[in-house]
Formats: structure tokens, C-alpha cells, sequence
């Protein structure tokens, strides 16, 4: 009975060969964020090699870095623009979704099968940088922050996810709504989106990671144009290298 | 019988139908228009790609030049390189960040140890919230030859500093690597959940049947995975001309052109900084119908192979 129980030799060789690779894995995750992160707590009048850096004790570290960099005016300014644009982005991206999607979504819409493939076509076909560029310009929408998260807004990928979402939620709750008496608009308000926060949060989430982390839309677009505004939010994108 | 059959109400009329789904229509027709104008005019602005294009005459009234700036692109000497260094660099991250999204599944899956699962979980996801940005400020920690780590590891054993990021004999190593190091946890997610969907029972028959945990994972884990495993280069065979903008536009530097640029960062220079607007969107074009042709090839092998194509 203790033989099914005890592990055997080359199963112990195994876990150990599998929790090393772990440990490994970790370290290698690790210490590039710990160094970074030391980095920046480092004092300015630091003497010593970045490795010294790195087991600086954490009661001498200085948060001049942190201090200086809000005290910047250009920063706070980028860092508005930064939230500005995730928080537009998100909402006007979800706005355009979710309608699209919940159509989509629905087996008996008349014209279904077109607004799909007028959904398909730019998924597959990208036509590329300069002609969406030329469209902005067109727009007036050069040094606006709408240039940065308006053109790339919806996302085809995701709204096909959110799609498939909404296809597996039970056709008989809508059903019995309706039977009801509650309008399509109200089986969307009232059935539907309650029931699809996780997917809602999900996308959410996929687009606010897109738009926090977008800096070659707002670098393309105010090279050209760069007034002082445009390069702002740029900046952190911009620094010099070293 | 006949009587329950006729019972059935039948479909309601087309007109019915489009009036019971009026208020959806009237939702959707926002995000169609949204389509039309930020989709499709994008799409008929490339016709530039076939003009001489001058930025007072607009999109139609710069004259046509037919295929000149798709021939100026082929036979210029940047040609072969782009292609070359945009396939290269979507190949090697995949060879180097596939196979380690399934190893990493699988060691998450088979660890025992509760809480190492869950620290080397996390901290795999976390690289991929980080922008290429900051990806870039971490390197330089790293890298840099003034006062990054590897440096001072070199310096310790009396060597010189050397410049890695603009090196053209290490800047596609830093690429790979660099990708490998931030997208690797999260593209084992698939996988990850590929493994939970495995039958207990089989582990269970296994374990009766006397096989050792290293065969649990050749005939029971892998084979779990293979699906998804071909899915996923499918894929990433379908989007082989996207090698990553985001990331070499943010890394790379003046000395590693020739081993760095790619398509898209070569768009963007010619294009934006140079004004050659014709000449980029050509290239563009180029390249969306070939990712056209690559992706649409690539989906109908998924469908063939897994019976769920992407659309």
C-alpha cells in the first residue's frame, strides 16, 4: 500500500527537475523588475556598481527620483493625457463594441451576414499606417487627443470574442422576456448586459491595456504637427535615449 | 399528429422582423458608420499608393503613376532586407517563445509547491501589462554600458563594456529575448487552460498502469496540448509580416537599421518623417494584402485541423 503512496525515484528526480525550472523562471523574472525598481529608489549621491545597487539596503534608499518627477510640470501634464486617453479610449471603444457585437450576436437579424462581413473586410485587410493618417489630418483631428484613441478604437478581434459571449447566453431567457413584453433594447439593458460583466470587464480590460500602453499612435501623430501640446503626451514615450 | 405539427407558429415576415429589431438596428448603425469612416475610408485612401501623392492636390486629384511606387519598392536595395528582417524576427520569437509557453504550462501544471505555482504565475503575467516603453527602461538596467548589471558583471571580470543595444551583432538576440521575457507567461495561458480541460481519469489509469510522471507527460500532456500547439503557430504564421512595431520602433537606434528595421518601422520613417507618403502606402499595401492572403490561409488550416476557424 506504501509503494502506490511514496513517490518513486525518477518521479522525485521529475518534481525536482520541475519545482529547479520554477525557481529559475522566477529569478529570471525577477531580477530585471528588481533592478529597475532599485534604480529608481537609488540615492543621488550613490557610489558603487549597479549590482552594489541592487542590495542597497532599504533604509537608504531616497525617493529624490519620485519627488523630482512630480514636481515636473511636462509630466503631470503626460500623465493627464495618459489617463485621458485610457479612460476615453475605454469608454468609446466599449461604445462602439458592445452594440455591434449584441447584432452580430443575433442568428435571426435580417442583414446580419452583411454587417459581418463589413466587420471582416478591415479585420483582414489592414490598409496600414500613412492612409489612416491621411484620415486624421482630414478629421481636424491633429492635435486632439481623439487622434490617439479614436481610429483604432474598435477592435475586431474583440468584438468577435464578445460576439461568442453573447451567442452562448441561453436564447430562452430573451425568449421569456419577450414573451414578457420587453422590447429588444430592453432585453439588451435589462438580460443581456447584466449577465455579460465578465466579458464587459475582460474586453475592458484587453482595450485599457491597449490604450495605457499605446505610445507609437500619439508619437506618429505629432511628429508632423508638433505643437506643444501634441509633443506632451508624447514625452514619456519621447525621452532622450542615453 | 398533423395538428401539433401545423401548431408550429411560423417564421415571422421579413418586415416583422426587421421592425421587432429596430432599436438594435439603431445601436448598431452607430458603430457601422464608426466602421465606414475610420475602416473604409483608410481603405480608399490607399489608392495613393498608385498616385504621385501631393498633400495640396488631396487623395483624388494627385495624378495617377500606376505601379511606379511598388517598383521603386521592389527594386530597391531595402527590399530583401526588410523582408528578411521582418520574417526573422517573427519566426525566432516564435521559435523561442512557443516552446517555452509550453514548458512553462506544463511546469505550473505538474508543480506540487501551492505557493511557487502561484508567485511564478503572477510574475510571468505581469511583464505583458508593461508597455514596450518601460520594457525599454529595464533594459537599459540591464544593458546599458555605462552602469547596467551585464556590464558590470564584464567589468568585474576585467572585460570591456560593450554597447549591446546598438551592436548589430547582439541587438536581434535582444529582440527575441526581450519578447520571450515579457509575452512567454502569458501566451502559456492557452496552453494552461488546454491542460485543465484533461480528463482526471486518464492520470488516474496511468498512475494504476504504473507510468512514470515523465510519461505522464509525453502521452498524456502533450498530446493534450498538440491541438492548441498547432492552432497557435498557425496563427502566428498567418501575422508573420506584424514582427512588432511597438517594440523595435522603441529599441532601436541609428547603428542597427540594417538588422533592426522592419516593414512597419520602415513605413513609418519614409512616411511621417520623410513625407514619402506615396511610397509608404505602397509598401503598406504590399503588406496588408499579403498578410490578407497569409492570415485567410491560415485560418481556413485551422478550420481544417481544429473544425473552429477564427471567423
Amino acid at each position: 500500500m506504501t509503494s502506490a503512496i511514496k513517490l518513486s525515484k525518477s518521479d522525485r528526480v521529475f518534481h525536482f527537475f520541475i519545482d529547479a525550472s520554477l525557481f529559475l523562471i522566477l529569478a529570471i523574472l525577477i531580477i530585471p523588475i528588481w533592478s529597475t525598481l532599485t534604480l529608481s529608489f537609488r540615492p543621488n549621491d550613490f557610489i558603487g556598481s549597479a549590482l552594489d545597487g541592487m542590495f542597497l539596503a532599504p533604509w537608504k534608499w531616497s525617493t529624490a527620483a519620485y519627488r523630482a518627477l512630480l514636481g515636473h510640470r511636462s509630466f503631470l501634464h503626460s500623465a493627464g493625457n495618459s489617463f485621458r486617453i485610457f479612460f476615453e479610449g475605454v469608454a468609446t471603444a466599449l461604445f462602439f463594441t458592445v452594440p455591434l457585437a449584441y447584432a452580430l450576436s443575433i442568428k435571426s437579424l435580417p442583414g446580419r451576414r452583411l454587417l459581418y462581413i463589413i466587420v471582416l473586410i478591415p479585420y483582414l485587410f489592414n490598409p496600414g499606417l500613412i492612409p489612416n493618417y491621411l484620415l486624421v489630418t482630414k478629421l481636424g483631428l491633429v492635435d486632439k487627443l481623439a487622434a490617439v484613441y479614436l481610429p483604432g478604437a474598435v477592435s475586431v478581434y474583440n468584438t468577435l470574442i464578445m460576439k461568442s459571449f453573447f451567442e452562448e447566453l441561453p436564447e430562452e431567457l430573451k425568449e421569456s422576456a419577450r414573451i414578457d413584453g420587453a422590447s429588444e433594447l430592453t432585453v439588451l439593458l435589462r438580460i443581456v448586459l447584466p449577465l455579460s460583466k465578465p466579458i464587459l470587464l475582460t474586453i475592458g480590460l484587453y482595450y485599457g491595456v491597449h490604450f495605457w500602453n499605446d505610445f507609437s499612435t500619439p508619437c506618429s501623430i505629432s511628429t508632423v504637427q508638433s505643437s506643444s501640446r501634441c509633443r506632451s503626451y508624447c514625452g514619456i514615450s519621447c525621452f532622450p535615449r542615453v | 399528429m398533423q395538428s401539433v405539427a401545423s401548431a408550429k407558429p411560423a417564421p415571422p415576415s421579413l418586415r416583422r422582423r426587421i421592425k421587432r429589431y429596430k432599436s438594435v438596428y439603431i445601436l448598431a448603425s452607430l458603430s457601422f458608420i464608426y466602421f465606414i469612416i475610420f475602416k473604409y475610408i483608410p481603405i480608399w485612401n490607399a489608392q495613393i499608393a498608385f498616385r504621385d501623392f501631393q498633400a495640396l492636390s488631396g487623395v483624388v486629384k494627385s495624378p495617377w503613376v500606376g505601379l511606379k511606387n511598388f517598383s521603386d519598392f521592389v527594386n530597391s536595395y531595402y527590399f530583401w532586407e526588410l523582408i528578411r528582417n521582418t520574417v526573422f524576427y517573427s519566426i525566432g520569437k516564435m521559435v523561442f517563445s512557443v516552446p517555452a509557453a509550453v514548458f512553462l504550462a506544463i511546469a505550473l501544471y505538474e508543480c506540487r509547491v501551492y505557493w511557487l505555482r502561484k508567485t511564478v504565475q503572477t510574475m510571468a503575467y505581469l511583464p505583458h501589462f508593461l508597455s514596450w516603453v518601460i520594457m525599454y527602461a529595464i533594459l537599459l538596467a540591464i544593458l546599458s554600458p555605462s552602469n547596467g548589471i551585464l556590464n558590470d558583471i564584464i567589468k568585474a571580470f576585467g572585460g570591456e563594456p560593450v554597447s549591446f543595444m546598438t551592436d548589430t551583432r547582439y541587438f536581434p538576440w535582444i529582440v527575441i529575448l526581450s519578447d520571450m521575457w515579457k509575452e512567454t507567461g502569458w501566451s502559456a495561458i492557452i496552453f494552461l487552460a488546454a491542460l485543465m480541460g484533461i480528463d482526471p481519469t486518464l492520470f488516474e489509469a496511468a498512475g494504476v498502469e504504473g507510468a512514470s510522471a515523465w510519461q505522464r507527460v509525453r502521452y498524456i500532456t502533450l498530446p493534450a496540448i498538440q491541438p492548441v500547439l498547432v492552432m497557435v503557430i498557425l496563427l502566428r504564421l498567418g501575422t508573420v509580416l506584424d514582427a512588432g512595431f511597438n517594440q523595435i520602433f522603441m529599441l532601436y537606434s541609428l547603428p542597427v537599421y540594417s538588422v533592426a528595421d522592419i516593414i512597419d518601422t520602415w513605413i513609418y520613417r519614409q512616411g511621417l518623417l520623410e513625407f514619402r507618403f506615396g511610397l509608404a502606402t505602397a509598401v503598406g499595401l504590399f503588406k496588408g494584402v499579403f498578410g490578407m492572403i497569409l492570415l485567410m490561409l491560415s485560418n481556413k488550416l485551422i478550420k481544417r485541423y481544429t473544425e473552429t476557424g477564427l471567423y
